[in-house]
């Protein structure tokens, strides 16, 4: 059972060869759309991961990162610690009899 | 006497609920008393089941014109698109390891019994909060992002909507992708620790 478990949780964690020719099929199919149409409605994959990766060393980017990160964790753990509570008290509602 | 708090109870519900209910102290009452939670529980299942049928963005606005054009109305607005995923999940996810619980109070009550007596069986499984974490955590993105895209002085969602109003192509889907990485890296994170805490409970 243990060795199933395992199995699955590798599995689900990403190692699935499927995922990985999932990943080929949409950055083929992305540079396709890219190059149709020339750059216009969507940057192909190419151009795309090298400006992200000029972009990434602008201290410009890391400031509107740190922005966006800071309200997300917050977000997260508030909704996280309120919606778990809520969540759990419901439960203990549904287990007690109705009169 | 008690005849007369369970009519002032039903009241609190019937009359508009929770707002009223919270309003007169009924919340305290609420938890007190199991009875009362489970038509709490009743009166806020169809708002739940409707909540997402109206999308939060549009209380953004207000939420900046109450709490100014800062981090805050991007953290509330987070938390109320989240908040409703997190508590549906873990609902769904806890009553399908606890039938009774699913059964709801009604059902609980026709089997003759109240809160269901062995501890194993109250606690809740490790699945459903890491089902719930993973819903809270794209939820909480979303709304983040957007509330940025909307109207905000800075972030990532701000620089996407700047590029795409500038027609920066590049720009703009070199922003996203780091974003989709970004969320992609948490659910990783993620789903490592639910893998280990599968493992630990097969362990055990």
């Amino acid at each position: 059972m243990s060795a199933a478990v395992s199995r699955s949780i590798g599995r689900r964690g990403g190692n699935d060869p499927r995922y990985a020719g999932l990943l080929v099929v949409v950055l083929l199919l992305w540079q396709a759309v890219g190059s149709w149409t020339e750059g216009m409605a969507i940057t192909g994959p190419l151009t795309t991961f090298a400006y992200a990766g000029r972009l990434v060393l602008t201290a410009a980017f890391w400031g509107q990162v740190w922005a966006t990160l800071a309200a997300f964790l917050l977000a997260f753990v508030l909704s996280a610690v309120c919606g778990l509570l809520l969540g759990l008290g419901a439960r203990g509602a549904a287990a007690s009899p109705a009169t | 006497m008690v005849g007369r708090r369970h009519r002032a109870d039903a009241a609190d519900i019937h009359h508009g609920g929770v707002g009223v209910g919270v309003q007169r102290g009924g919340w305290h009452r609420a938890r007190g008393r199991p009875a009362c939670r489970a038509r709490l529980r009743r009166a806020i299942d169809p708002l739940l089941a409707s909540y997402y049928s109206v999308p939060t963005f549009v209380f953004y606005p207000l939420l900046v014109a109450l709490l100014g054009l800062s981090m805050a109305p991007l953290v509330v607005l987070g938390v109320l698109s989240a908040v409703p995923a997190m508590v549906i999940s873990t609902l769904v996810r806890v009553g399908q390891h606890h039938p009774r619980a699913a059964q709801g109070g009604a059902g609980a009550a026709a089997r003759g019994g109240g809160a269901p007596s062995s501890p194993s069986c109250c606690r809740p499984p490790c699945r459903p909060c890491s089902a719930a974490f993973k819903l809270a955590l794209s939820y909480a993105l979303i709304g983040v992002i957007a509330g940025e895209f909307i109207l905000s002085g800075s972030g990532l969602g701000y620089a996407i909507s700047y590029a795409y109003q500038a027609f920066d192509n590049r720009t703009m889907y070199g922003l996203m992708l780091f974003v989709l990485l970004v969320a992609v890296l948490a659910n990783a994170v993620l789903y490592t620790w639910e893998g280990r805490l599968a493992r630990r409970r097969v362990r055990s």
